[in-house]
């Protein structure tokens, strides 16, 4: 798996001299155990696939997300080595929210998500963890009573409306608005516990990182 | 926003994640967001989870499953046009129900003086007729147009009510016009019905008015009926 730097400027100021080669880098986080990376930043991980429509272009930024936090930790500018993670989580959001923004305009004016369109994009809905959720948030929604609260769920986590927007269109109270959300994501959070789905191993990472950076 | 700001708000961390999630925050706010949820990993936790949720949503509305949840159960898919259709007649029913007690009052009344109190103005009295079935009476009684004023109408029923009410009806008979109607006390000492029709609600052409008992087992077939001729 390769680097991928999407900024050249960034690729710039990256102080490779301190650190010796990216590509170094590189082989030793993927000598390390980079799955469990990836699989602890897997809605992450999901979610950029989407913005990026490429699931592989996915795992390359959270690499790239990997080697930067090693860079930053390197070159001293992360102080506490036990935040590494938290950084490496950080520099993953920045690439979602930068895609995102440039994503933006077509996810608004398209109803649906775009169909996976080749083989690689494909990989994202056969992935086996990411079907594991899909069959959870459905148990959840069957156990929602009321159509319009599922219909509230759906609305404020996938089309993403906001909480003011679906209280009035619904007619509801924002007590009601939190109970519903908290209810639901309560329960999936419960339903990940129970298939091992749900507590991230950020500890983990950090051993890995910190393994790879030589630390 | 502020560290403090941040902390503040955990307390309804969707919120703010949500809205991060969605664009919705403001740059300088969405890089205070990454760099507190870098200090954070139960704020991380949270995120993978509403990603996870996110995602498993997708993937059922791309599988097609998604539509079917968010539809009422097929055995419950009828009682919203059950309930409907309830009120559609319930509505009928009382149309057809104060028809009579609304639409009477506009043309026919039981006495001058309720006449007046409705169409102040129209309390003139221009003509009074008597229908009744005597030997060798018209068939078609003539009416003179009141214009602005009221008529009276004494009709005698062919047969007495023992419990005292009759239903009067003003048809017009050219089908140009519908059915006026109102429920009349008992015959008075000299034996008619007497109403008073607003004159200012007809127009020239035949009428037919009938007559018949309220008591049980009176038909509309046991009507006294007759015509006037507006003119």
């Amino acid at each position: 798996m390769g680097i991928l730097c999407l900024d050249d400027k960034k690729k710039e100021n990256t102080p490779l001299e301190a650190l010796g080669s990216m590509e170094a880098i590189d082989s030793t986080v993927a000598g390390s155990d980079e799955q469990a990376i990836l699989r602890n930043m897997a809605g992450l991980r999901a979610q950029l696939a989407r913005v990026t429509g490429n699931i592989e272009l996915a795992s390359d930024l959270l690499h790239d997300a990997v080697v930067t936090a090693l860079q930053k930790l390197r070159a001293g500018e992360i102080s506490d080595p036990t935040h590494l993670d938290g950084y490496v989580y950080r520099v993953a959001l920045n690439h979602f929210r930068n895609y995102r923004r440039k994503d933006k305009s077509r996810l608004e004016t398209s109803e649906d998500t775009p169909e996976p369109s080749d083989e690689t994009e494909s990989r994202v809905v056969t992935d086996v963890e990411v079907g594991q959720w899909s069959r959870l948030v459905k148990q959840v929604l069957q156990e929602v009573r009321l159509v319009r609260d599922r219909q509230l769920l759906v609305r404020f986590y996938l089309q993403e409306e906001s909480k003011e927007d679906l209280c009035r269109a619904f007619g509801l109270s924002e007590l009601h608005f939190n109970r519903v959300i908290h209810r639901a994501r309560d329960r999936f959070r419960e339903l990940l516990q129970q298939r091992g789905l749900s507590k991230s191993d950020f500890l983990s990472i950090v051993a890995i990182l910190l393994l790879a950076a030589g630390v | 926003m502020c560290e403090s700001h941040v902390d503040a708000t955990q307390i309804d961390a969707e919120q703010v994640i949500s809205r991060y999630l969605a664009g919705r925050l403001p740059a300088t706010e969405s890089e205070a967001f990454e760099r507190y949820v870098s200090e954070h990993p139960e704020i991380r936790d949270e995120i993978e989870r509403t990603l996870k949720f996110r995602e498993g949503l997708a993937q059922l509305r791309e599988r097609g499953e998604l539509s079917a949840l968010l539809r009422e159960p097929a055995s419950r898919r009828w009682l919203p046009y059950a309930a409907a259709a309830s009120v559609v007649l319930a509505t009928l029913a009382g149309v057809l129900w104060l028809q009579p007690r609304t639409t009477a009052p506009a043309v026919l009344f039981l006495s001058s003086s309720d006449l007046a109190a409705h169409h102040p103005g129209v309390a003139a009295i221009l003509g009074s007729y008597v229908l009744a079935r005597t030997r060798g009476s018209a068939a078609v009684t003539d009416v003179k147009l009141p214009g602005a004023g009221a008529i009276e109408l004494k009709i005698l029923p062919s047969d007495i009510s023992p419990d005292g009410g009759y239903r009067v009806a003003l048809t017009r008979l050219d089908n140009r016009g519908g059915t006026a109607q109102i429920d009349t006390g008992p015959a008075g000492a000299d034996g008619y019905v007497t109403i008073y029709v607003d004159g200012a609600q007809l127009a020239r052409g035949d009428y037919e008015v009938s007559l018949i008992p309220l008591s049980p087992g009176h038909t509309r077939g046991d009507a006294d009926r007759f015509v006037i001729r507006v003119q």
